[in-house]
């Protein structure tokens, strides 16, 4: 069994972004940012974060629904 | 965007007699012509026999696109008059009657101000809201600029909240702002707002600092001073502004309590990310015709000033929630906008613009509702899909969050 790759690993760490509910999304009515560090420490954001992809399974499960 | 109000169309002067004119608004394609009285008719662009554009591509060079007061579709020949109805089928014969189903909505048409105004909605006339009324036009004492269309790529409605805030002129508008350079002293004055007169919106006067209007080293000044010695001095200037319906704006400057100009925008929502202004300005002072020029001239480039910037706005279109912007007190009037959207939201007359863009431009055709549809049948185009009250539009939003969320 080969071990991960790269961008395997930043899956799993969910660091992806799910560009597939990004782009349903964007260019509407939602104003989306990129965390930055402060985002975890306070609170009161009042744009919604990018969409992420929890792991390589659900990206995995995205992509064949796609 | 919303049926049932009524929409600039086309400016008079550039309807002709024997062209017609098609335009989108609302995202669906309609066709303006005039009939054999010279009256001003709307109809929904698509034939409803296989798809042709009424108003579209035309190869018959020799041949009329208007006959005898029906707009022939350029595909099959189809005759369809001023009130939608099919009047011939050349294919079955000249004269031969023509099916029920034959027939493309129609909407009712009022001309005013020097612009075709048409009523996009299936409203019994009775409980229509009426054209918006401008008071002064045609009055002794007031001239009206050529309406001005400007075409603009954003939403309608940020384009009406641009319009109604008074705290961007400060920074978007060197030409009648100080650019905050006044840090000490500067703040947007406290406004009430009120429901306007008319109905169907409401309206808030607001004073300001105002610099001098332009001199002579202006662009607008064209070798003179454009606004010649009106107002030479900082001054307070009262400006008062409002909202009728969605998308008619007006803005009323009292650059002293006797000189004044108002300003109307009738707003043609073409599409969710594009807006054709249909700009009306009208002034009580300066009525020397040789002062159009010049007025138009500081007017455009006032817009795009406003153009610059609006271009740029994130998200196109305004949140579903006022809790994902940060709103101040200066932000009152863009807050009563957004009451009276909800309260046309709960009539059922929002589109549901996400379910029409899914749905549109593949193999079904839509058309906005005309009032026949009330009390007759047999209509062969889907009615725009329609949110039904503004819970149904939360909900739709908040789905998309929750999907989002995983």
């Amino acid at each position: 069994m080969t071990s991960p790759g790269w961008l395997e690993k930043f899956d799993d760490m969910s660091w992806r972004i799910d560009i597939v509910e990004f782009n349903r999304r964007n260019g509407k009515d939602t104003a989306f940012a990129i965390p930055c560090p402060d985002r975890r420490t306070s609170g009161n954001w009042v744009l919604e974060s990018i969409p992420t992809i929890k792991n390589r399974a659900e990206r995995m499960k995205i992509e064949q629904a796609a | 965007m919303y049926i049932n109000f009524w929409y600039p169309i086309v400016r008079s002067e550039d309807l002709g007699y024997d062209q017609p004119e098609k335009v989108k608004v609302l995202g669906c394609n309609l066709v303006a012509f005039r009939d054999q009285e010279g009256s001003a008719r709307v109809l929904s662009d698509t034939c409803v026999h296989r798809g042709g554009s009424l108003g579209g591509a035309w190869s018959g060079v020799n041949s009329p696109r208007i006959v005898n007061g029906c707009i022939v579709c350029p595909y099959h020949g189809w005759e369809f008059g001023g009130d939608g109805k099919c009047r011939n089928i050349p294919s079955i014969g000249y004269g031969t009657k023509t099916p029920p189903r034959a027939k493309v909505d129609s909407y009712p048409v009022e001309e005013k101000y020097g612009i075709v105004f048409a009523f996009l909605g299936d409203l019994p006339e009775a409980e229509r809201p009426p054209l918006f009324d401008v008071e002064e036009y045609d009055q002794e004492g007031w001239r009206a600029n050529t309406v001005l269309i400007l075409e603009v790529g954003y939403n309608y409605e940020r384009s009406i909240e641009n319009g109604l805030d008074p705290a961007h002129n400060e920074f978007v508008h060197p030409t009648h702002g100080f650019s905050a350079l006044n840090r000490d002293t500067y703040r947007v004055n406290d406004y009430d707002t009120e429901e306007l007169s008319q109905g169907w919106g409401f309206w808030f006067w607001h004073r300001f600092d105002s610099p001098p209007l332009p001199q002579s080293d202006h662009p607008t000044a064209q070798g003179g001073t454009p606004y010649g010695d009106e107002k030479t001095e900082r001054s307070d200037v009262f400006a008062g502004s409002g909202t009728y319906g969605p998308n008619t704006m007006a803005t009323y400057i009292n650059i002293t309590p006797e000189k004044n100009f108002r300003q109307y925008f009738f707003e043609q929502p073409v599409d969710e990310h594009r807006t054709r202004i249909f700009f009306l300005n009208m002034r009580n002072f300066l009525l020397d015709p040789t002062k159009d020029g010049p007025i138009h001239a500081r007017n455009k480039i006032i817009a795009q000033q406003d153009i610059d910037v609006l271009d740029e706005l994130y998200p196109p279109r305004t949140p579903m929630s006022n809790t994902k912007e940060v709103l101040m007190p200066a932000d009152k009037a863009v807050v009563a906008y957004r009451e009276w959207l909800e309260k046309f939201d709960n009539e059922g007359w929002r589109i549901d613009i996400d379910d029409f863009n899914r749905r549109n431009g593949k193999d079904t055709a839509f058309a906005i509702p005309c009032p026949d549809r009330r009390t007759s049948g047999n209509w062969v185009l889907e009615e725009v899909p329609r949110i039904t009250s503004r819970i149904d539009r939360k909900a739709a939003t908040d789905r998309s969050s929750v999907q989002a969320v995983g």
